[in-house]
């Protein structure tokens, strides 16, 4: 579904991401987790185009990503980011509808896609009618995965969907998400700063550092097969406060 | 004279308006500067040119301007004639030196096609005034009598004792001991003089003060002041057209002598009388027709709703299409800054730099190319509304956190809709506070046209700047204030009714701010 091949990206004369080749295959799902600046978050910026790469190239679903493909390939792709990103000056419900409306789909098809999406995530139709400030942080989530997936896309990117949450509503959303991609049988490339959202909403986790992939695998492989001292050191940290 | 200047420019434009209603009857237009004096001539010159054929258009174009401005005007046919003064002509206009005859200036003028009446009988210049009662006493008639006088208190305006041909001057021609001279506010004087304080100070040798407080002007026994002799200025060809018209003017050669010109005036200045009806008294009893009772000027209620009725329409028309013109390409001109950064930043700073010109200097440069008038004035109000919505365009794109510009670009939006359906509605509150910002800036400035021709809430202030006259500025000054007010009050309520109502809730209502 997603095939990067020697992509670079640098500001500067530093490397956010250094040559990198990753694919993610079809219905796959695959967590990017590293520490801050690691250049996790412009993987998924090179993917939807809104970074053009200074080396390599992406394709998505067999299409190079390039200006006169990007709109068509945004629109096969689900984008969240934290807290939603959705748009204050439109209710929760004209946020999701707003693609479809611009690509003319009928009214009723609209409503029903909606009522459709509101069942899977949760939400019922009065706090659709509401507008971003007036819903919680949970709830906007909710509405920002609703909107990802308006138009039915093949390939979900999200980056730190749960950042903004606190842990109670982080763990329900958590097993929401990993029902609704087992369920929807999506490709999903996935951004976390947490090794255990990696690992539970994750088949893969790509461990990346300083712009490079240290190592790919399950956790159980970076556990007990670490590529490098820093697997060991980065699974440590995040295990510490639990052990 | 900024101000005098766009005042005449002001003046033009209801001239050339003028001109396109004129059809085919004969249209005299008589021009004015800014003061009285000016005002109450060009009347009497106007009711005399109507009276010599009832199908002649005869208008008063008031208060052009000072006089490069009106002369302007009448060498270039939007006035047909002015009332001047020779000294004027001789320094300001021909720009020769010394006394000048009016033969001389006859002879220079019919070179740019401008004919010149004989003097109408009274001189407007500097005088040395004492209290009449004072003269009296002590026997003064002249400025010479006054230098033999010891123990003078003399008091002269600032002006007059800063000018290298003022009081230093005159002091040497006749020898008046300088010492023990005040200086003090011209306004000031006449009351000084009134109670005593002082014996002698300057006056302009019509002023109506002079009649108010009794006083002598001393004669100018040594020829020291310029001579400046009222005549009449026309254009040659009005009176080729007009000739009886332009004959009967120039009949007012030696009609008018100084104490009637003060007395005329005092009747205007002291007595409150409209200018027009100054003018029909003076001909009724140059007629030998009985007193006739003046209208007196109505009351400032009156006047206010005069001025909301008769100024109204065109200052707020002024306004709107100004401020429309100016979101109309403001709003495009910001988003265009906002996506080619270098260019925008050029054109942020043109339109910062435009704001800094003052207002009428920039109304003014507008003159030489759309001539006076609304084009022009509707040109300097545009460019004034144009930054505050442009800038705030920039500002509001600006405040838009990258977080939701990357979501609307991630969602597969192109371009415009991501600027339409997103951008602009997000920037939509900080745009409307800038087009606010404008439309009340716009109905200040929309005065400033009245100095250009342009009309509006402004004619009154700028006839009442001219005669130092608050009751008239403030029957201009009170309509614009609360149409201030009200613009303000209609932006308050759009602000409710157009900006999406997500946007003023929580964060994402104070984002746009």
């Amino acid at each position: 579904m997603i095939a990067m091949v020697g992509v670079a990206k640098r500001y500067g004369d530093k490397f956010a991401v250094a040559p990198t080749t990753l694919h993610v295959a079809d219905r796959r799902s695959l967590a990017l987790v590293g520490p801050s600046g690691c250049g996790k978050s412009t993987i998924l910026r090179l993917v939807l185009g809104l970074l053009a790469p200074d080396a390599g190239s992406v394709r998505v679903g067999g299409v190079s990503v390039t200006p006169a493909t990007v709109i068509s390939i945004r629109r096969r792709i689900g984008y969240v980011i934290q807290d939603g990103g959705l748009f204050p000056h439109l209710s929760a419900h004209d946020n999701v509808a707003l693609l479809a409306r611009r690509l003319q789909w009928p009214s009723g098809r609209i409503s029903a896609r909606v009522d459709e999406l509101a069942a899977l995530v949760g939400l019922d139709s009065t706090t659709l009618r509401r507008y971003p400030a007036e819903l919680s942080g949970g709830q906007r989530q909710r509405v920002g995965i609703m909107r990802a997936l308006m138009l039915d896309p093949e390939l979900l990117l999200m980056d730190e969907p749960m950042g903004a949450l606190d842990p109670i509503v982080r763990a329900r959303l958590q097993q929401d998400l990993k029902h609704i991609f087992s369920g929807l049988g999506k490709t999903v490339l996935l951004v976390t700063h947490s090794l255990d959202e990696a690992a539970y909403l994750g088949d893969e986790v790509v461990l990346m550092r300083e712009g490079r992939v240290v190592q790919r695998g399950t956790l159980r492989e970076l556990v007990d097969a670490p590529a490098e001292p820093f697997v060991r050191e980065f699974v440590e940290a995040q295990r510490a406060p639990c052990a | 004279m900024r101000v005098a200047l766009a005042i005449a420019a002001a003046a033009l434009l209801t001239a050339a308006s003028a001109t396109a209603a004129g059809g085919e009857r004969m249209h005299l237009r008589i021009g004015s500067k800014r003061f009285t004096e000016s005002y109450i001539l060009a009347e009497i010159a106007a009711a005399i040119a109507r009276g010599t054929d009832p199908d002649l258009d005869v208008s008063h174009e008031q208060g052009l301007g000072g006089t490069a401005l009106v002369y302007r005007a009448l060498k270039e046919g939007s006035i047909d004639a002015y009332p001047e003064y020779t000294g004027t002509i001789a320094e300001a206009v021909l720009h020769v030196p010394g006394r000048a005859d009016v033969a001389g200036l006859r002879s220079a003028l019919a070179r740019e096609g401008v004919g010149i009446t004989d003097p109408l009988g009274f001189e407007n210049t500097y005088g040395i005034a004492v209290a009449a009662k004072f003269a009296l006493g002590r026997h003064l008639e002249t400025i010479s009598d006054l230098a033999a006088q010891a123990g003078m208190k003399l008091g002269f305006s600032h002006e007059f004792l800063g000018r290298s041909d003022g009081f230093p001057a005159l002091a040497a021609r006749y020898g008046i001991p300088t010492a023990h001279v005040q200086a003090l506010d011209h306004g000031l004087a006449y009351e000084a003089l009134a109670r005593g304080a002082i014996d002698v100070t300057d006056v302009y040798s019509t002023d109506a003060q002079i009649e108010r407080y009794k006083l002598k002007v001393l004669d100018d026994d040594r020829g020291f002041f310029p001579s400046y002799q009222a005549v009449f200025l026309y254009r040659e060809d009005a009176s080729r057209r007009m000739p009886a018209a332009i004959r009967a003017i120039a009949g007012l050669a030696g009609a008018i002598d100084n104490r009637t010109m003060i007395r005329l005036n005092a009747r205007a200045e002291v007595d409150n009388r409209t200018f027009v009806s100054v003018a029909a008294e003076f001909l009724q009893s140059r007629a030998g027709g009985g007193e006739r009772t003046a209208e007196l000027r109505p009351s400032l209620g009156r006047g206010i709703l005069d001025t909301v009725r008769n100024e109204g329409p065109r200052h707020v028309r002024l306004v709107v299409l100004s401020v429309l013109l100016a979101t109309l390409v403001g709003i495009p001109l910001g988003v265009w800054a906002r996506w080619t950064r270098n260019a925008g930043r050029f054109v942020l700073a043109a339109t910062s730099v435009v704001q800094t010109v003052p207002s009428l200097a920039l109304l003014c440069f507008f003159i030489p190319l759309f001539g006076t008038g609304p084009i022009a004035a509707l040109a300097a109000l545009f460019l004034y509304a144009l930054l505050p919505i442009t800038r705030n365009t920039v500002a509001g794109l600006d405040a838009i956190p990258p977080a939701l510009r990357e979501s609307a670009a991630a969602l597969g939006l192109g371009r415009w809709a991501q600027l339409f359906r997103v951008e602009l509605p997000l920037a939509s509150r900080t745009i409307l506070a800038g087009i606010r910002t404008s439309a009340v800036i716009s109905v200040g400035t929309a005065t400033l046209a009245a100095f250009i021709g342009a009309g509006g809430f402004g004619a009154p202030i700028s006839t009442g700047l001219d005669l130092d006259d608050t009751r008239l500025i403030l029957e201009g000054a009170i309509p614009a204030a609360l149409l201030a007010l009200l613009v303000e009050g209609l932006f308050a309520v759009l602000d409710r009714t157009i900006i999406p109502r997500g946007l003023r809730l929580g964060d994402g209502g104070r984002a746009g701010e």
